[in-house]
């Protein structure tokens, strides 16, 4: 026997003067529960990049959109599909951000599957998989690294890039700036944390032309030479994360050997080594 | 070599013209006056204000003027691009535990407003532990919306009644922290309350003499409001 199966639409609305959406996840009721398929979304693990490469403001809202990962999560958990209409017609009001704008219905067949095939399909037929380009590959990679190496529990871990001025104590009191994309640093730091600060920097290898990674070289070993001078960081704790490390890469890293440590966020070891660096004695 | 630079500070990266000052829009919710909540602008307003005397958690807001006259604009929560969720009711509990100081401040506030709509009226961040935000908004059911007559809602908020009697954190705070909130309340001088009330002038079509009346009412509702909520702290807090 055929069941209908009722499905809303979600769409990412970017701008609502435009109030031009882009499909991003599909929402269900069936069998005394919700139902979702959202973008980027793999069971319990959030692909961020899918979401950021939508637009600038995407890019931005990314914290936002693990908040709504959550929200899907527990509309799954209604019981009564009279609340599960209520939180959708909530998300019909909205004019921007993520909006209920259409439903529709398919009929489960025998052929067609069980719900979850149904939204697997659906999934499919409306939601287009943006394209990733290498840098948000790399940025995905580089959370996870730091999730599983745990960095966040050691102590201050600035997750965005920040700047350190570093004064000679002489008369001329000359200030020399260091820029890192990640700092983690002995305040608040516990017990058996390493009491330096370990400094980290990024080099996204794929997708770069080689002008600009030279470029970006150059800075590095820049920041991460003044780092040492200035007795900011030590040299084993200044830190470089690259990307998907090739044979034609072992060159230009071969400039950092003795500057700073390379380490290759897509290398399951890697965790491990910046675990080592925050926790020496464990 | 020995280091001769101290360290002068650790900041996050400031990009050209951050610092300077630049005109920016936010995006926010405009909230009318209607024929089925025709005291909106004003109980949004005023519940606003008593919220940020008591600190109590509440979603900012400001009065604006559009074409259909002077508006509530209720400014929303999250990022340019994409706004906060509002709580589903199976993450009430969560929310509670997460932020149980303010859950038990939104509950002892509601009480003494007669915000008898709550609902899903809150927004927190539940999985972002470095950005802590927990914000009730929309309280146009109550004050002078309690009932559809002000003079009605003036008069159920000057008596000893409870008003609200469902909540989405009922069951799930504490009734330490709740008799905190109430403490606070009661403290407050009678003076603030009125100048969170009365506005001066009057606002669309609250008169002077209405909001005389509500600030009384909200006074006289202070000083009963611990024993209000200490009779129904069975219903209210959480059990352990």
């Amino acid at each position: 026997m055929a069941l209908s199966l009722r499905f809303h639409v979600v769409q990412y609305v970017d701008d609502p003067v435009l109030a031009e959406g882009r499909n991003v996840a599909v929402l269900a009721y069936h069998g005394g529960r919700g139902h979702y398929r959202a973008l980027g979304m793999d069971g319990y693990r959030l692909i961020s990049s899918h979401f950021k490469s939508l637009s600038p403001k995407a890019r931005d809202s990314v914290w936002v959109y693990r908040e709504w990962a959550e929200w899907f999560r527990s509309l799954a958990n209604v019981r009564e599909v009279e609340q599960f209409d209520k939180a959708v017609a909530r998300l019909a009001a909205h004019n921007s951000g993520l909006v209920a704008t259409s439903e529709g219905v398919v009929e489960l067949t025998e052929g067609y599957g069980d719900v979850s095939g149904a939204l697997d399909f659906l999934f499919k037929r409306l939601v287009h998989l943006p394209k990733i380009t290498p840098a948000l590959e790399f940025e995905d990679q580089l959370e996870a690294t730091f999730n599983q190496a745990e960095i966040f529990y050691g102590g201050n871990f600035l997750d965005e890039p920040v700047e350190v001025e570093m004064v000679a104590e002489n008369d001329r009191g000359t200030v020399i700036v260091l820029e890192f994309s990640h700092l983690f640093t002995a305040e608040f730091a516990r017990q058996f944390v390493t009491d330096v600060p370990i400094g980290f920097n990024t080099l996204v290898l794929q997708g770069a032309t080689a002008k600009s990674l030279d470029r970006q070289i150059a800075r590095n070993i820049t920041i991460f030479k003044n780092a040492v001078l200035t007795g900011f960081l030590r040299p084993d704790h200044c830190v470089l994360l690259c990307g998907r490390i090739e044979e034609k890469h072992r060159e230009i890293l071969a400039q950092f050997a003795g500057i700073a440590t390379v380490m290759d966020v897509f290398d399951q070891s890697t965790p491990r080594k910046i675990r080592k660096l925050v926790w020496p004695n464990s | 070599m020995p280091a001769n630079y101290k360290l002068r500070s650790i900041r996050k990266k400031s990009f050209p013209g951050i610092t300077a000052p630049v005109s920016c829009s936010l995006d926010a919710i405009l909230k009318f006056d209607s024929a089925e909540s025709p005291f909106c602008v004003y109980s949004e307003l005023v519940a606003l204000r008593l919220a940020q005397t008591f600190h109590i958690p509440v979603a900012s807001g400001v009065l604006t003027t559009t074409s259909a006259g002077e508006s509530y604009a209720s400014i929303e929560l999250g990022s340019p691009g994409l706004h906060l969720p509002d709580l589903l009711p199976l993450q009430f509990a969560n929310a509670a535990s997460h932020y149980a100081d303010e859950a038990a401040a939104l509950v002892v506030f509601d009480i003494f407003i007669g915000n008898w709509d709550r609902g899903s009226n809150v927004k927190a961040s539940l999985v972002t532990p470095h950005l802590p935000i927990f914000q009730g908004f929309d309280h146009e059911h109550g004050l002078l919306g309690v009932e559809s007559d002000p003079m009605m809602s003036i008069d159920r908020l000057g008596s000893q009644e409870l008003i609200v009697k469902d909540h989405p954190f009922y069951g799930y705070v504490s009734g330490a922290l709740v008799s905190k909130w109430a403490e606070r309340i009661f403290q407050a001088d009678d003076v603030m309350i009125r100048e969170c009330c009365e506005l001066k002038r009057p606002l669309r079509t609250v008169t002077l003499d209405m909001q005389s009346s509500l600030a009384e009412a909200l006074c006289k509702r202070k000083l009963h409001l611990s024993q209000l909520i200490s009779n129904n702290m069975m219903k209210i807090k959480s059990w352990p």
